[in-house]
């Protein structure tokens, strides 16, 4: 009988609480470590996580980097520090899931690129929305031309206004990767410009993004991120996401997190017992290749296009003017 | 009470699904005594249920003595010259948006309409559509604390524009780069005006990206989609295209956050009723709900004529509109350039009415 791979979980955020609530491992895995992440806030939920699935506690987040047992590492963490951990992993040869967007910056991602060069490890790309079951059929028919020849992408996502004093995060940093993963894919061209304008609207720093960009294909794509939600609009963690894919034969419209049930519980924000599934996906994708299925081509090259992206974006906004690339 | 006297200078399809239906919902108060359009046929159409003149020269119409109100309801590019031509002899004008093709045209408009002590209003129908209306109670009333975001997106089917020989198509005027420069003004001057006239404040910039979709586009740019920041630091966005295939299910959806609260409305969520035909799919329900949406065209000829009878402001200011059509090609000429655009300080935005 084949031994089950090992998973180790870095941070303790709702992936890795979806893994212990509803969305058990992958069938042929199981979760051998457990650390909270690298800025250590979320120890308590790690504690009781690594309880919770019986799995082995370790305090710091290398040790779990470094595991013997460990074939596949989820980095359940928002914490910026996250970029290490992955870095660490893939230089222990781990094959690594990391939801957030593991590096922002081209130095980081040099930095993760030339680590799985080194060795065996490998970073899945990121991206929840193109792993969501509407998501991935959505890009997937644009790039196989079924919608015709690409007019236009426009994509939302609406969070919840936050709490005073939390989630002052940048815009572009929390959602703008998935967005622009998102793009990247659906849209095998490069940016010729774009034009950003990012603000404080709703009590954050930068908690509001309008971006317009044009593509090398005249593809033009809208993109709106922005905390602006008041409480009384129930949405999920991932906020409320739309995407229109508008084509010369065809169009598409997605809301891939909208479904016919939602929880809504006391505490927290509405959650689908499902959301998580991108995640999921992301897993057994990722025990499949520690299993010795091959990854897929390229991740690095996709990985450049939407940070080049996500750089654009940012320096538009600085200078508050279009960057022609 | 003695009807106001209309006289109608463009029969198209604008005067037909507005124009010429809100007059018969009011024709306990106004009549239509003449009509005029370049299709005499056309003309011959709209008059004939008034038992009214029809005319192929709008002069023709303009030199009768017997009107007090002239319709405008010609391609954007004729705007100024009618104004000009109803205003020096007297006439109130009610005149189809977009209000011209140029800012300067836009200023000559409302200083002759003011020298000649003529009301002008710009029929910018959506600020007269219950939608909208509730939307600026709602901000004036401090439902939503301070507007800080605001978009409006809008969809149509190609099966209502070029396939089908309407807009953008090569037989239509609006398919003609020398008669208007496309969606810019033609759609998204509603827009313009919508996010000025709900945020409140004069915009200080735009970043616009526009592109042809249609086949058979002759040149004028059919799709847009724009940014504008605005000087109390809101922003207002809207993305417009008129190439969905048949059935698409979006018609408008707007959205506006304000830091106590939001309001929306999304054609598609409001769809109560879809008719399946072959090939297409039609939302009856939704479609009334904006588009050609008769109560609103109803309500703004009521208010134009009640402003003429009253001698009061008009309720949709020809500054407004002035401004609306001052972003939306500020929004033209960024598409073009590929560059933001830094407007100057621009008309305030109550702006005062165009009467001596």
């Amino acid at each position: 009988m084949t031994s089950p791979i090992g998973m180790g979980i870095i941070g303790a955020n709702r992936y890795a609480a979806a893994l212990a609530d509803y969305a058990a491992p992958p069938a042929g895995a199981e979760v051998s470590a457990i650390a909270p992440s690298p800025n250590g806030r979320d120890r308590t939920a790690a504690a009781a996580l690594a309880r919770s699935l019986r799995a082995g506690f370790e305090r710091d987040w290398g040790s779990v980097a470094r595991h013997p047992a460990v074939g596949v590492v989820l980095v359940a963490s928002d914490d910026p520090g996250r970029s290490a951990a992955v870095e660490a992993a893939l230089g222990a040869d781990k094959i690594v899931v990391c939801p957030a967007p593991a590096a922002t910056t081209t130095e980081a991602l040099d930095r993760l690129s030339a680590a799985q060069t080194r060795g065996h490890g490998v970073l899945l790309a990121p991206g929840e929305i193109r792993y969501t079951p509407a998501g991935a059929r959505a890009v997937a028919l644009a790039v196989a031309g079924g919608l015709g020849r690409l007019h236009s992408i426009y994509a939302a996502v609406r969070l919840r206004v936050p709490d005073r004093g939390s989630g002052d995060d940048s815009i572009l940093d929390r959602l703008g990767w998935d967005l622009f993963d998102t793009l990247c894919t659906a849209v095998p061209h490069a940016l010729r410009r774009v034009h950003a304008t990012v603000a404080g609207l709703f009590g954050g720093t930068e908690d509001t993004a309008a971006i317009v960009a044009r593509l090398g294909d005249d593809t033009i794509a809208t993109i709106d991120l922005s905390r602006c939600l008041p409480a009384s609009i129930p949405t999920v963690p991932q906020g409320e996401v739309e995407i229109e894919l508008i084509g010369s034969r065809d169009a598409l419209r997605l809301e891939p997190y909208r479904t016919a049930v939602r929880f809504h519980g006391e505490r927290d924000a509405a959650r689908l017992p499902w959301m998580d599934e991108p995640v999921v996906s992301m897993l057994h994708e990722g025990v499949r290749i520690a299993a010795g299925e091959a990854p897929r081509p390229n991740h690095f090259e996709h990985f450049r296009r939407v940070v080049g992206l996500m750089d654009a974006v940012k320096a538009s906004a600085t200078r508050g003017d279009t960057i022609t690339v | 009470m003695a009807r106001i006297r209309i006289g109608l200078i463009g029969c198209g399809g604008i005067a037909r699904s507005a124009h010429l239906p809100a007059m018969q919902h009011l024709r306990e108060q106004v009549t239509l005594v003449a009509a005029a359009d370049v299709n005499v046929e056309a003309a011959r159409a709209a008059a004939a249920p008034w038992g009214a003149d029809a005319y192929a020269d709008g002069h023709q119409l303009i030199a009768r003595k017997d009107i007090d109100v002239v319709v405008i309801a010609t391609p954007e590019k004729a705007h100024r010259e009618w104004t000009e031509a109803a205003a020096a002899t007297g006439r109130h004008v009610l005149c189809e948006k977009p209000m011209a093709t140029s800012v300067e045209d836009a200023d000559a408009m409302i200083a002759v309409c003011r020298r000649a002590g003529v009301y002008l209003m710009i029929a910018h129908s959506r600020r007269f559509t219950m939608r909208y209306m509730q939307v600026r109670r709602a901000v004036d009333r401090g439902d939503v604390g301070a507007v800080r975001l605001v978009r409006e997106n809008e969809r149509r089917s190609r099966a209502r524009t070029g396939e089908t020989g309407g807009y953008y198509s090569a037989t239509h005027w609006s398919g003609d780069p020398n008669v208007t420069v496309g969606a810019a003004i033609l759609n998204g001057v509603h827009e313009t005006d919508l996010l000025r006239w709900f945020v409140g404040a004069e915009p200080v910039s735009v970043s616009c990206e526009h592109k042809i979709t249609m086949e058979g586009n002759r040149g004028v740019p059919d799709f847009l989609t724009y940014t504008v920041r605005f000087a109390n630091g809101a922003i207002g966005s809207s993305e417009l295209s008129n190439c969905l295939p048949p059935g698409y299910p979006a018609f408008h959806q707007f959205e506006l956050y304000g830091d106590r609260g939001a309001l929306r409305a999304k054609d598609h969520d409001l769809i109560s009723i879809t008719r399946f035909r072959e090939g297409a799919a039609e939302f009856p329900g939704g479609y009334e709900i904006l588009l050609h949406n008769l109560p609103a065209y109803v309500r703004e000829h009521a208010a134009f004529v009640e402003a003429v009878r009253r001698d009061t402001p008009v309720p949709m200011p020809p500054e407004d509109a002035r401004a609306a059509l001052r972003l939306a090609l500020a929004g033209v000429e960024s598409g073009r350039s590929g560059r933001v655009v830094h407007l100057a300080a621009g008309s305030p935005i109550e702006g005062g009415r165009a009467q001596a």
